[in-house]
């Protein structure tokens, strides 16, 4: 009998290596520790930039409301939704995993990896709109009067640049009024015309589209990137970050996924992962009101 | 091949039975309440920020305690959390200063728009 058929074929050493740890009196496996460890590590990395959110929110509370306002609250909300469930899909993998049923793995498993997928895929739609997104100061010359003064008018909305027109809002600046275009936008637009009275106090400002007239001059323009204010900067820094940890958990649950279809169950290796996974539900959690909603 | 009962001492602690479903729909139920919550007409800022961390916190103790089965651990798990938990209070309460005297040169400001510069 040689020494390789004394394992059955299904062996898996990492369920049967007796554990270093156990005969020391301490039940916690040092896998545990470690993934806990690198935890410990990740809440000190987010609650830095939580740091810099509570500074910059802090001072200057009003462009956090009113530029919270441009974000999709829909897109996040469902998004919330998906990373939840793919919690509980995950929490499921587990279980089976432990004990050991390889179709329940295989489904949560795929499962979880489809919501994580999902989640990166409404968070692309969402980053393509805010880069879509542009406030714009243009002038106009009025037509067949060489003496009249040229007109500035501020858009925010949409910019299609091949129609040259803009879906959203706009309205007429006074000269005399400076703007900065990086703190401007729907809401700041609304406020500014009720306070001019061009708008009731109940009513809303509704979306239509605006197109830019020939001859006329873009003087400014900014995109809702991180660089147009403050605000937007804490928002992609804050949902970048975890955008990648989200891309970094589905590398381990594509791997664990695979193995399970190759007939490989890790019980140990799927709780780790799924200690990390649920962590990054948990920020989401914290993100989602923080950014979206207050 | 079969279980030897030496790791009976880890998996133990495994073995809690958590209906993972009834924490998914407290979790979703949360969600739809803080959704709610932005929608109400609360004047104060800090009234609304509380609310929402006050849920949040509710929806991260349940994920924390029972998905990642925080609750069935031993000492050891725990001793590791503090130390971050403590940098992040620390980090926080040093950022004090910062909150109040933002708020106070805010005022400053908006009263300087408020009355014209002079």
């Amino acid at each position: 009998m040689s020494s390789a058929s004394t394992y059955p074929p299904d062996y898996v050493p990492e369920q049967h290596a007796p554990d270093p740890v156990l005969s020391h009196g301490d039940p916690t496996p040092p896998g545990k520790v470690g993934i806990w460890l690198f935890l410990a590590s990740e809440i000190m990395f987010f609650i830095g930039i939580l740091g810099s959110y509570i500074v910059i929110r802090s001072g200057w509370p009003m462009l956090f409301e009113q530029q919270g306002k441009a974000l999709n609250k829909v897109l996040a909300g469902i998004n919330t939704l998906v990373l939840i469930f793919s919690s509980l899909t995950m929490a499921l993998a587990v279980d089976a995993a432990r004990k050991g049923d390889r179709k329940r793995l295989i489904t949560c498993l795929a499962i979880t990896f489809a919501c994580a997928a999902t989640f990166m895929g409404i968070k692309y739609v969402e980053y393509t709109d805010k880069f879509h997104h542009y406030t714009m100061v243009v002038t106009v010359k009025p037509a067949g009067d060489e003496d009249a003064k040229p007109v500035s008018y501020l858009y925010d909305g949409h910019w299609d640049r091949t129609k040259n027109e803009v879906k959203g809002v706009r309205m007429e600046l006074d000269k005399n009024v400076p703007v900065d275009i990086g703190f401007t936008g729907k809401a700041w637009i609304e406020e500014r015309m009720k306070a001019e009275g061009k708008l009731g106090t109940g009513e809303k400002l509704e979306e239509k589209v605006h197109p830019i007239p020939k001859g006329a001059t873009i003087v400014q323009a900014t995109a809702y990137g991180p660089w147009k204010n403050l605000f937007l900067a804490s928002y992609f820094a804050s949902t970048g970050v975890h955008g990648l940890h989200v891309i970094g958990g589905m590398i381990p649950l594509a791997i664990l996924t695979i193995q399970a279809i190759r007939r490989k169950i890790f019980p140990r290796h799927t709780e780790y992962v799924g200690i990390y996974w649920h962590f990054v539900d948990l920020v989401w959690i914290f993100l989602f009101p923080l950014l979206y909603l207050i | 091949m079969t279980d030897a009962p030496a790791h009976g001492v880890t998996e133990t602690a495994h073995d809690h039975k958590v209906n993972y479903l009834a924490i998914f729909i407290l979790l979703v139920v949360l969600t739809v309440v803080t959704v709610l919550a932005a929608f109400l007409d609360i004047k104060k800022e800090w009234q609304k920020i509380a609310i929402a961390l006050a849920i949040a916190s509710v929806k991260a103790a349940a994920v924390v305690l029972y998905f990642m089965h925080l609750k069935f651990e031993g000492k050891l798990i725990y001793l590791i959390l503090i130390v971050p938990v403590t940098f992040c209070v620390l980090l926080v309460v040093s950022l004090l200063p910062d909150i109040s005297f933002g708020h106070i040169f805010h005022d400053f400001l908006t009263q300087d728009l408020r009355h014209g510069a002079h």
